[in-house]
């Protein structure tokens, strides 16, 4: 996926309007989302419905068209149900009370779970937007997508413990409280992400999707089961590796100190000669988190902050799917 | 680990500068931000502990190639235990004439063998021959059979005793050779014509110890041939032998006259101490190209012969011009009166035509003016021979130029200049031949001319490389050119000894190509005109003939021809005459002081050291390798410096 920057224009310096719903729908294709307006969009809320709206208009149409409400069956009336669903045609014809029972709509719970730690806290440029900020964006665009759909959606942050919960709902009010959560977000220093999701798997309902934002620069064993607790209770899982691309890469060729932004920890290092290793250890403990996610039934796409976050949507709409067949 | 030049070491404290860097250098200031240094970590600490090791070991080689330049600047070596307490045994074998005295020889060498077998595997020797020149028969060795069966297989031969040069080419290998004890074995008799000349005073090596071995017996019966004359009036008659006497204070002698091999007389003589002259009648119909008379053996058989040509010398004249100031040429010439090999008395130049077989001593511009000038062309063209003083006056310039020499005088120097790049070999020089030429070098010059041609055959150069004294030759003429004037105001040679033995060599040599000399001794070079065959006669030893070029060093007295195309003539050679007389050095304190080096070498230990130092240095020669691992270092240093940026 590449994402090719358009050139701004000249005489606008502030974010460019939204495209009309006839564009988005239509199926007009749009140009290619542009990281570098998503960051100078004022709220998180405009981020998310920009990165919606150029997500869809791009990529899917919206899986609202059509009603979702279907017969199933009748069954017999019993007393205390609602005299409205009583087919009285039926009754007309039989003589007898049924009740016209319709399948029943599901409503999916999206809990996004942030990851606060101050790793996440982290851009190699000025002019590219922090982990920690493309993952707030990309967990908005989630529950903008989640909420235009009609789904529940909740958020975690996790940072030393689950620190901040919203419950999945599905209101506009409800949208405005999770933006301004998210707004409000401050990186912590050291936090435990599998504390997090444990205590994340203690009060959601069964059967959510839950959408995980983080580098997940924690210790592969808890993680492993922190995941397998919340597929207990039978949750979804997708995982986002959110990574700057030095962090890929290790493109530096200069030493120096180099400053653990979650310890403190200052070690000197010549980066050319630890580019070698370091990769093979990033290497490796990628695929670890493959592994474990493959694991434990979720999945783990890897989000690079120069690149937009359509994949973590894809992942998404690929879970609702399964979910809402 | 020892140090030539240990003053280099001190270059070694250049290796602050790069501890200074390292320590003041700029240390890392970027602060990098990372998410975690957990992938980090491990690699980081490792790879840090790696590049502070680098840092390290770049910081340790550059140090290294400083001390290592220094160290190879400074000429390391080792001292060998086993050179330092080695032996060196130099044996100086004295193979003059003298040595062939009854039982001399033998009974030295033998000393010199018994001493050369003390010596143990690993010892050093060496083989010295004194005369005619010093020279290794055996540069200093390990291989001792070497030197003992040269040592055996060398024989004494019939030159003159210089006991001097010797002894300080022996002290100069001594100084230049590592070891422990040296010994310096002095083969010789002692002879004490042969010290004249020698500095006792001078300073030996160090540890050096001479041995002077046990006299030799002493000599009983010795008297020699000195001199065989014809008479003065040409006739071939009889001649005159002169015999010296040395042993003992009389002595009944027989005198044996042979030609072409054939004995054709016999004369007995008493002999008193001293010189003795006898008058020996020849057949009046003798034609022989001359004769051998020797005397019954003593002590000494070499010198009871003696020869005379009978072939007539044209006794040339030196002929002078007039002289404006001090007449330093007719002292010198009349000085040479009292010289054992003959001298010269000057006579003023002919108003006339000059003598043919003259020698002409030219210093007087008048004489290249006319009218003189035309006698001096006749002179000159019918194979006369001349020496030119050169003044720069324009007739002695023209006449010069006329024969391809151009004079160019030279500016006046600040300080008095002094000549170089004698030849010692050319007969001229032959009064210093075996000598030392310091005092030929010292002589001083304020006023000079410059000598061009290509006819010219160098004799010595001013400091410049402009020639100063030259031989000219040109169709059997020939002609001695120096580029002074004899005068204080030119130089102050005419003032110095060495003056009177050039003048008389010069005129000698000069007065050779007209006056067939028919009389030499053993050491003389003889000229020669141009290429022929030199064969003997008559030798104490048997000889094969050489194809010789203007000149000759015989060194077996006899008599010999030399055949140049169609013309002849006979030389006799005999022996020399101071090496007849077989008294020791009767001064033994002198001997004494060389015998006592150490003490004396004190003054200058560490110059005898250094030179061992420098020979041991030489032929070890670490510093290659040092530079070599220099090298290498410099290379990983690079490498490693390219890896250590930060």
């Amino acid at each position: 996926m590449s994402v090719t920057p358009p050139p701004l224009p000249k005489s606008s310096p502030g974010p460019p309007p939204l495209p009309r719903r006839k564009e988005r729908t239509g199926g007009i294709p749009l140009p290619p989302l542009d990281l570098r307006l998503l960051a100078e969009l004022p709220s998180l809320d405009l981020q998310a419905r920009y990165l919606v709206d150029g997500f869809l208009s791009g990529r899917h149409r919206s899986p609202q068209k059509g009603s979702s409400v279907e017969f199933a069956e009748y069954r017999d009336y019993q007393h205390g149900d609602d005299l409205r669903r009583v087919d009285w045609r039926l009754f007309g014809r039989t003589d007898r009370l049924h009740v016209k029972q319709y399948e029943e709509e599901t409503q999916l719970r999206v809990f996004v779970v942030l990851d606060t730690s101050a790793s996440m806290n982290y851009t190699s440029r000025p002019d590219r937007l922090r982990k920690i900020e493309f993952a707030r964006v990309t967990l908005a665009a989630i529950a903008a997508l989640a909420h235009r759909q009609g789904d529940a959606f909740g958020l975690g942050l996790a940072g030393p413990d689950l620190g901040d919960f919203l419950r999945a709902r599905c209101s506009v009010p409800h949208w405005r409280t999770f933006v301004g959560r998210l707004q409000g977000v401050a990186p912590t220093g050291h936090a435990s992400l599998a504390k997090a999701l444990e205590d994340l798997a203690e009060i959601i309902p069964g059967r959510s999707l839950v959408v995980i934002a983080s580098d997940f620069y924690e210790e592969t064993p808890r993680l492993e089961a922190a995941l397998r607790r919340l597929r207990y209770d039978h949750h979804d899982l997708i995982g986002l590796h959110v990574l700057d691309p030095v962090e890929v890469d290790f493109d530096l060729d200069h030493g120096g100190f180099f400053v653990d932004l979650e310890t403190g920890q200052q070690i000197k290092l010549d980066a050319s000669s630890a580019r070698e290793g370091y990769l093979e250890r990033f290497e490796k403990y990628c695929t670890e988190l493959d592994d474990l996610f493959h694991t434990v039934g979720g999945e783990l796409a890897r989000l690079r902050t120069d690149r937009a976050p359509f994949e973590a949507l894809s992942h998404y709409l690929a879970q609702r799917k399964e979910r809402c067949p | 680990m020892n140090w030539l030049f240990p003053g280099f070491l001190a270059a070694g404290l250049a290796i602050g500068l790069p501890v200074l860097l390292h320590i003041l250098r700029s240390k890392p200031k970027t602060v990098l931000h990372f998410p975690s240094l957990r992938l980090l970590g491990q690699t980081a600490i490792r790879d840090t502990r790696k590049h502070r090791l680098r840092r390290l070991i770049t910081l340790l080689l550059r140090c290294l190639i400083i001390l290592l330049l220094a160290g190879a600047f400074a000429r390391p070596f080792w001292i060998n235990p086993g050179t330092a307490h080695r032996q060196v045994l130099l044996i100086a074998v004295d193979n003059s004439m003298s040595m062939q005295a009854t039982g001399r020889w033998d009974t030295l060498r033998q000393q010199a063998l018994h001493q050369l077998d003390q010596l143990n595997p690993g010892d050093q020797a060496a083989l010295l021959v004194m005369q005619p020149h010093p020279a290794w028969l055996v540069p200093m060795t390990d291989d001792l059979n070497q030197v003992r069966s040269t040592l055996q297989a060398a024989k004494p031969a019939y030159e003159g005793t210089h006991y001097g040069p010797a002894l300080q080419m022996a002290s100069d290998a001594l100084a230049a050779t590592a070891g422990g004890e040296k010994t310096l074995f002095w083969l010789a008799d002692e002879q004490q014509s042969g010290w004249q000349g020698t500095d006792f005073n001078q300073h030996l090596p160090a540890g050096l110890q001479v041995i002077f071995p046990a006299p030799a017996a002493d000599v009983r019966r010795q008297a020699s041939l000195t001199a065989l004359e014809w008479p003065a009036d040409g006739k071939r008659n009889q001649f005159q032998a002169t015999i010296h006497l040395f042993q003992p204070l009389r002595d009944q002698r027989q005198i044996i006259i042979t030609a072409h091999g054939q004995t054709i007389g016999r004369q007995p003589v008493t002999l008193e101490v001293g010189d003795n002259h006898v008058t020996i009648p020849l057949p009046a119909d003798l034609k022989a190209q001359g004769l051998r008379v020797s005397l019954d053996p003593d002590d000494l058989p070499a010198d009871d012969a003696a020869w005379i040509s009978s072939e007539k010398p044209s006794a040339g004249s030196v002929l002078l011009d007039a002289s404006d100031s001090t007449d330093f040429l007719t002292h010198a010439l009349r000085a040479t009166s009292r010289l054992a090999t003959g001298g010269f008395e000057p006579s003023t130049l002919p108003a006339t035509d000059w003598p043919r077989g003259a020698v002409a001593l030219l210093r007087n511009p008048a004489t290249f003016n006319p009218p003189a000038v035309d006698v001096l062309n006749r002179f000159f063209e019918s194979s006369g021979a001349v020496w030119v003083f050169v003044d720069g006056s324009a007739g002695q310039t023209a006449w010069l130029k006329e024969r391809g020499v151009q004079i160019v005088e030279r500016p006046t120097p600040d300080d008095p200049e002094h000549l170089r790049d004698w030849d010692p070999d050319h007969p001229v020089l032959a009064a210093f031949s075996g000598q030392s030429m310091m005092p030929l070098l010292n002589v001083e010059f304020t006023h000079g001319f410059n000598l061009q041609g290509d006819a010219l055959t160098p004799l010595a150069s001013w400091p410049d490389g402009e020639i100063a004294i030259a031989e000219w030759s040109s169709n059997g003429r020939r002609m001695l050119i120096t580029g002074f004037p004899p005068e204080r105001e030119a130089t102050n040679w005419p003032a110095l000894p060495t003056f009177v033995p050039f003048v008389h060599q010069a005129v000698r040599w000069l007065g050779s190509f007209n006056n067939v000399r028919s009389e030499w001794k053993i050491g003389d070079t003889i000229p020669l005109h141009g290429k022929g065959i030199w064969k003997a006669i008559d030798a104490l030893e048997a000889q094969q003939d050489a194809t010789v070029t203007d000149r000759v060093r015989p060194s077996i007295p006899g008599l010999y021809e030399f055949v140049s195309g169609e013309k002849s003539a006979v030389y006799a050679v005999n022996p020399p005459a101071g090496e007849s007389d077989l008294t020791p050095l009767q001064n033994s304190d002198q001997l004494d002081r060389l015998q006592s080096p150490v003490a004396q070498s004190q003054a200058q230990p560490a110059q005898t050291a250094s030179l061992s130092d420098e020979t041991s240095e030489n032929q070890q020669r670490l510093w290659w390798w040092v530079l070599a691992i220099c090298g290498l270092a410099l290379l990983a240093e690079l490498a490693l410096a390219n890896r250590t940026a930060m």
